[in-house]
């Protein structure tokens, strides 16, 4: 697992958000430099020295952090002192190639009701897929994506156009 | 003597002078080294001294190098964390601040849509009314003529009536039959006005419904959709969202978009 391309994958396993991609790679980075370069007394067992480094954060970095965890013992031990900048500046690099559809949603969504769209669209669209969410009211009642240089809006107005004889069956039945 | 005795004699004197002068020459040197010995022991001792001294001072100098590296690396360090939790800080106001800002956005889209919405149904009353007052207009014009002409044909009858029966008075049984023709005849056409006008009238209702099923038409689909808009904004919940965007995904997907 030494090289990036490598642990990127074992990343990607259970993330499937550009933004908690990139928080939980700048996590890593922060709880790496505290491991290498400080007297760790937790050293030799990095899983339980990464939740005992951010057990006072708040929850949405200590979720983060479960994540990370569940990247395994050999995740960790392919990163060292000397080529741990170097690592993380290429998986900044391979992050920017990933493919990635861009989602507009009209409320700000759960971690899990997010990763659990990000793992439809991996399974249904692209096995190596990132999700990059963006929050816009105006498509209430659906959703607008970019994907592959085309948008298509698929919100609440394209799904009454859809409809639109059966609304207007039902108001002339009311009119009449 | 022999010359030859001569020159061995001289040898065998030669060499034991020279046996001699190398006994004398080692009780000199040892007698040298009794004497020089204690000052090669003290530039000795004198050199591991000094030796002992300089590797001391180096020591001392490196563990003073590795706790001021040790201390400035504990500062540096200390610093990193302060500067994180400045930045942590900066990045909660910029968050609330989006998200504040996002919720004022929202808020004026919904009033904008309410205000649409509002505009659209006034037009719509406002067109209706006005077809109304218009159909109502042509039905009191209808009634009108429609009572003109029916107190005109009651007019025309008397008259008929009258005339017959003068002319019954005057002619007799033929002329009642006379006047009971002109009475039905009278009465056809009476009939017949009736029909056209009830004809027109109902061509006028049906091209108001007609008029008022076609504004519905058009404005019912942005009518719902704004309605719909302000309605499911505020009414569904953050899962219920999660819902229909996988199920505009599903659709994305089954009408090939993805």
């Amino acid at each position: 697992m030494s090289d990036p391309q490598s642990s990127m994958l074992v990343i990607l396993q259970n993330t499937f958000v550009l933004a908690d991609l990139h928080r939980r790679v700048d996590l890593l980075q922060q709880f790496l430099e505290h491991s290498f370069f400080t007297d760790d007394p937790q050293k030799k067992d990095p899983v339980r020295s990464i939740r005992a480094y951010y057990a006072e954060a708040d929850e949405d970095i200590r979720q983060h952090v479960e994540a990370i965890t569940a990247w395994g013992p050999d995740f960790f031990a392919s990163f060292n002192a000397r080529d741990l900048y170097e690592k993380v500046k290429e998986f900044k690099q391979f992050i920017e190639l990933l493919p990635r559809i861009t989602l507009y949603v009209p409320v700000r969504l759960a971690p899990s009701r997010a990763g659990s769209i990000g793992s439809w669209c991996r399974t249904n669209i692209r096995k190596d897929l990132i999700l990059d969410l963006k929050v816009d009211p105006a498509v209430v009642g659906g959703c607008a994506f970019a994907y592959e240089h085309a948008f298509h809006d698929l919100s609440l107005p394209y799904f009454l156009r859809q409809k639109r004889d059966d609304f207007a069956k039902l108001v002339r039945t009311y009119a009449a | 003597m022999l010359p030859g005795e001569l020159f061995l004699s001289v040898a065998i004197g030669l060499v034991i002078g020279l046996i001699v002068l190398l006994v004398l020459q080692l009780i000199a040197s040892a007698r040298m080294r009794g004497l020089t010995d204690p000052v090669f022991e003290y530039a000795r001792m004198k050199a591991r001294a000094e030796a002992d001294r300089i590797l001391n001072e180096a020591q001392e100098k490196a563990r003073t190098i590795v706790a001021e590296t040790a201390m400035r690396g504990a500062e540096l360090l200390e610093e990193q964390r302060a500067d994180v939790g400045k930045r942590t800080d900066i990045y909660q106001k910029n968050l609330e601040a989006f998200t504040e800002h996002t919720h004022a956005a929202m808020e004026e889209n919904a009033k904008k849509a309410r205000a649409e919405q509002i505009k659209i149904a006034e037009a719509i009353a406002k067109e209706m009314q006005a077809q109304g007052e218009e159909i109502k207009a042509r039905v009191s014009h209808i009634e009108k003529d429609l009572s003109s002409f029916l107190h005109d044909a009651e007019a025309q009858t008397r008259d008929i009536r009258a005339t017959f029966e003068d002319q019954s008075k005057r002619a007799g049984a033929d002329m009642k039959e006379l006047l009971e023709k002109a009475t039905t005849e009278g009465k056809k056409r009476i009939d017949e006005r009736i029909e056209l006008f009830l004809t027109e009238a109902r061509k006028e209702v049906d091209a108001y419904r007609e008029g008022r099923k076609r504004i519905i038409d058009e404005h019912m689909a942005d009518l719902v959709a704004e309605t719909s808009k302000v309605v499911l904004g505020k009414a569904l919940t953050p899962d219920d969202h999660a819902d229909l965007v996988t199920r505009a995904l599903e659709e994305a997907k089954r009408t090939g978009m993805l």
